[in-house]
């Protein structure tokens, strides 16, 4: 993992391939196959837009694995290093976010909230912060 | 993995340091040095030095600019992950070192101050993003004219003209529509200059080539030259006769073997037991030697002339009478003699007529050239024509030297590099050194900021940068009182003002304060400019701003303006008496070719301290600088384990071998990742350099 990039990884029980009608169950996981996905605000980093959903890659004849790596040091909310002139911009700080500052080291979280969605845009859930405002799925 | 799943989810993903720290000894172009000197009180101190070599980060001296541009582009990118790693504010420092480790225990860490390192990191980063913008040179006709113009005004070699310019064609260096293409033969074993010509050379001719004449003659081999007289001291034998007018016994014999009246009336030649008396008076005392070796020949002894006298070469008194006039035509060549310097007493148009079937005159391998007829490709790359025509460019351009150049912006000037049009835009680190005020600083650099004074501009160009203030100070600004604090920035002390103040006015109040800004800081400033009157030595430059000469020369070594013209420059006194005078527009790099190519291999540093108080340096050149060597002493100066067994201090003498390990790492609780860390190696005596390697990844 490159330096200012955290990721996650689902892996799912591949819905079972049938030549006749699947059970409503199978049918409702194949259809929402996309994961979506969005950075939400903690103590070290901002939240984000939705990003592009992510479509499962076959593990196996059994797995759906879905994994993403989000760039959180664009996200971060403390760049540690002062902007001077001559020097590297605090904006391109891979490692800004890690540390809380002040000499005393705490451990940092990026959060990063999921859900389902299939190929028409429908999600399984709305996104934290819509829910955050109150609107429910 | 689980076939219930919930409809959404929140994921705490944990941050951390992933990748390995860069160790001190994997930072580029530095090198890192320790030395243990006895303390006040008993133990020891151990300081720690890191220096940086900035000339790799600016052209070599047959590159173009933009190589070296190239180059410290990217190191700069390396230093910048650098400067953000030891940047982050939970990062710390410790040196484990066998030199303060416990009889049978391990290493107690020491640890230091991350700020120096800090500030190298950062002033490391800021030169290389200011050497990577240092542009190619290229030549004007409006000011070198010709090929041969270019050459003289930069102080260039041919060489180094040619490697900076080898994708180029000679049609897009020069007018006209022919250029000359140098032919050279190969001498080998047993030639004659004679044996290589064709037909249509004349052979003197080629031999007074400028570009035979300096050619290493071989040694050992005699000269043919004009004919001179020598009247020798007569108590000499032969061979002591020949030596000293240096010419073989034999040929001194040849020249001389009809003469007569030379020989000592009363000399015996003896061979294979026959004995030749010379008459002792006239007129069968005026023999020759020819006559003699026909005696010996008709006793019996088919001796020729040459093989009589030189059977009695040794013989004393000699053969020669008082007065005797001998004839000269020869002369043996010494080391590294050429046609245009030799001790024969002969003109080159003298020795170029007479030795054109001199067998071995050149030792094998030696290019002889012949002629340089008007038929080089000009289409076609000097690089490639020399493969093609088995011509090295640099000669190719050399026998075009008077070609005119054909535009402006094509020929490249190697070993010079021009900073962008607006300088004052970058940032060039500078070392505080102790009691220097602003102002005073100020006035040693571009201007930073068009809109406010010069020191305004400094200040504001580094307000964020930490450690630049001194702590302990009171500064009054606006009749208000503010205490300094150690690490302090420019803004740091102004967000400490109650009522608030602006950072001009800081500036304003600490301009001529020696005592405000911290020893050993870091400044960034435009690049430097060498005033008038400030004095052009490398010593005196080199004090104006804190590095040593060698340093300064070191990174402006591709710095076109640097160099005064017309002043004559020596090499160090171990490579002998070689000096040349600075051409018209010359540089660091050219200089140092220009020694080489004369048998001095001379480094930057040779340079800086052979010429340490010559005024070879020009007011107004645009400078960079490095930042001088920055010094770090653990936070425990006398290391408790060192030299256990001892009362008295541990000289630096009595350390033998010792073994020191860096680490920077987060400085956070147990199991959080880390940036990893450096180990070292054995070191030595008291200053030795050690490097670190990258060891962990966390």
């Amino acid at each position: 993992m490159s330096p200012g990039q955290v990721g996650f990884r689902l892996d799912l029980t591949q819905p079972p391939v049938t030549d006749g009608p699947s059970a409503p169950q199978e049918a409702l996981r194949e259809l929402y196959g996309l994961l979506g996905y969005q950075m939400v605000e903690t103590a070290a980093f901002a939240g984000s837009n939705p990003g592009k959903p992510v479509s499962p890659r076959s593990e196996g004849e059994t797995v759906w694995r879905m994994s993403r790596v989000l760039p959180a040091v664009n996200f971060a909310k403390s760049h540690p290093l002062p902007p001077v002139s001559g020097l590297p911009a605090p904006a391109d700080d891979p490692y800004a976010g890690i540390s809380t500052g002040g000499g005393q080291t705490a451990i940092s979280t990026a959060r990063a909230a999921v859900w389902f969605r299939d190929v028409y845009g429908n999600s399984s859930d709305v996104d934290p912060a819509a829910r955050q405002a109150g609107v429910r799925p | 993995m689980s076939s219930e799943v919930a409809a959404s989810g929140v994921l705490d993903l944990a941050v951390g340091y992933t990748d390995p720290v860069i160790a001190l000894g994997a930072w580029p172009q530095t090198t890192a040095e320790f030395s243990v000197s006895p303390a006040v009180g008993g133990g020891a101190t151990l300081s720690v030095g890191l220096s940086f070599q900035s000339s790799a980060l600016v052209a070599a001296p047959t590159e173009p600019a933009g190589a070296g541009a190239a180059r410290a582009l990217d190191l700069s990118t390396r230093f910048d992950r650098i400067y953000f790693q030891v940047g982050q504010p939970d990062v710390s420092l410790s040196l484990s070192t066998s030199l303060n480790q416990p009889a049978g225990g391990s290493p107690i860490p020491l640890a230091g101050p991350l700020g120096g390192l800090r500030a190298q990191a950062a002033a490391a980063s800021a030169f290389a993003a200011t050497a990577a913008t240092l542009r190619t040179l290229t030549a004007d006709p409006a000011v070198t004219a010709t090929l041969g113009d270019v050459v003289s005004h930069y102080g260039l070699d041919w060489p180094a003209l040619a490697s900076a310019n080898g994708l180029r064609t000679l049609g897009e260096l020069i007018v006209g529509t022919a250029a000359a293409l140098p032919v050279f033969a190969v001498f080998k074993a047993g030639d004659t200059t004679a044996s290589l010509c064709p037909p249509e050379l004349t052979v003197s001719t080629v031999l007074a080539d400028p570009d035979n004449t300096v050619l290493p003659l071989t040694a050992g081999i005699e000269l043919a030259i004009p004919a001179r007289t020598l009247t020798p001291d007569a108590a000499l034998s032969l061979n002591a006769i020949a030596a000293a007018a240096k010419v073989t016994p034999a040929s001194l014999v040849r020249a001389n073997a009809a003469t007569t009246g030379l020989l000592r009336p009363g000399f015996v030649f003896t061979g294979q037991g026959v004995e030749v008396e010379v008459a002792l008076k006239a007129p069968d005392s005026e023999v020759s030697l020819d006559e003699i070796a026909q005696t010996f020949f008709d006793n019996g002894v088919p001796w020729n002339t040459v093989m009589v006298a030189v059977a009695n070469g040794e013989t004393l008194p000699g053969m020669f009478r008082d007065g005797a006039s001998l004839n000269l035509d020869r002369y043996i060549i010494q080391a590294d003699e050429t046609l245009a310097a030799n001790g024969s007493g002969a003109s080159l148009t003298e020795l170029a007529a007479r030795n054109g079937t001199t067998v071995d005159l050149f030792p094998a391998g030696a290019p002889v050239f012949l002629s340089a007829p008007a038929t080089a490709p000009l289409d076609m790359p000097l690089a490639e024509i020399a493969t093609a025509y088995g011509v090295e460019s640099g000669e190719l351009l050399r026998h075009n030297a008077g070609a005119v150049l054909k535009a402006a912006g094509v020929l490249v000037l190697p070993g010079v590099g021009v900073l962008p049009a607006s300088p004052q835009t970058l940032r060039i680190p500078y070392g505080i050194p102790p009691r220097r005020s602003l102002e005073a600083i100020s006035g040693r650099f571009l201007k930073a900021e068009e809109l406010r004074t010069p020191v305004q501009g400094l200040v504001a160009a580094n307000a964020a940068l930490p450690g630049t203030v001194a702590g302990g100070q009171t500064i009054v600004v606006q009749g208000q009182s503010i205490a300094t604090q150690d690490g302090d920035s420019f803004e740091a002390v102004v967000a400490r003002a109650d009522p608030p103040i602006t950072l001009d006015q800081l500036a304003d109040a600490i301009a001529d304060e020696p005592d405000v800004l911290a020893p050993g800081g870091l400044l960034l400033c435009p690049p430097a400019q060498l005033a008038s009157g400030s004095g052009t030595t490398p010593s005196q430059v080199g004090l104006r701003y804190s590095v040593t000469a060698s340093a300064l020369l070191a990174a402006n070594a591709a710095t076109p303006g640097l160099i005064q013209p017309g002043v004559t420059i020596t090499a160090p006194a171990s490579e002998g008496s070689v000096s040349l005078v600075t051409a018209a527009a010359d540089s660091v790099n050219a200089i140092l070719r220009r020694f080489a190519r004369a048998g001095a291999a001379v480094t930057i540093d040779g340079l800086a301290q052979a010429n340490l108080n010559v005024g070879m340096l020009a007011a107004g050149a645009l400078l960079l600088l490095p930042r001088r060597c920055a010094g770090w002493r653990p936070a425990s100066a006398r290391p408790a384990g060192c030299c256990p067994a001892r009362s008295s201090p541990c000289a630096a003498g009595s350390v033998s071998s010792a073994t020191s390990t860096w680490s920077i790492r987060p400085s956070g609780p147990a199991g959080r990742p880390g940036l990893g860390r450096g180990g070292g190696q054995r070191g030595g005596r008291a200053a030795q350099h050690r490097r670190d390697r990258p060891e962990d990844r966390a």
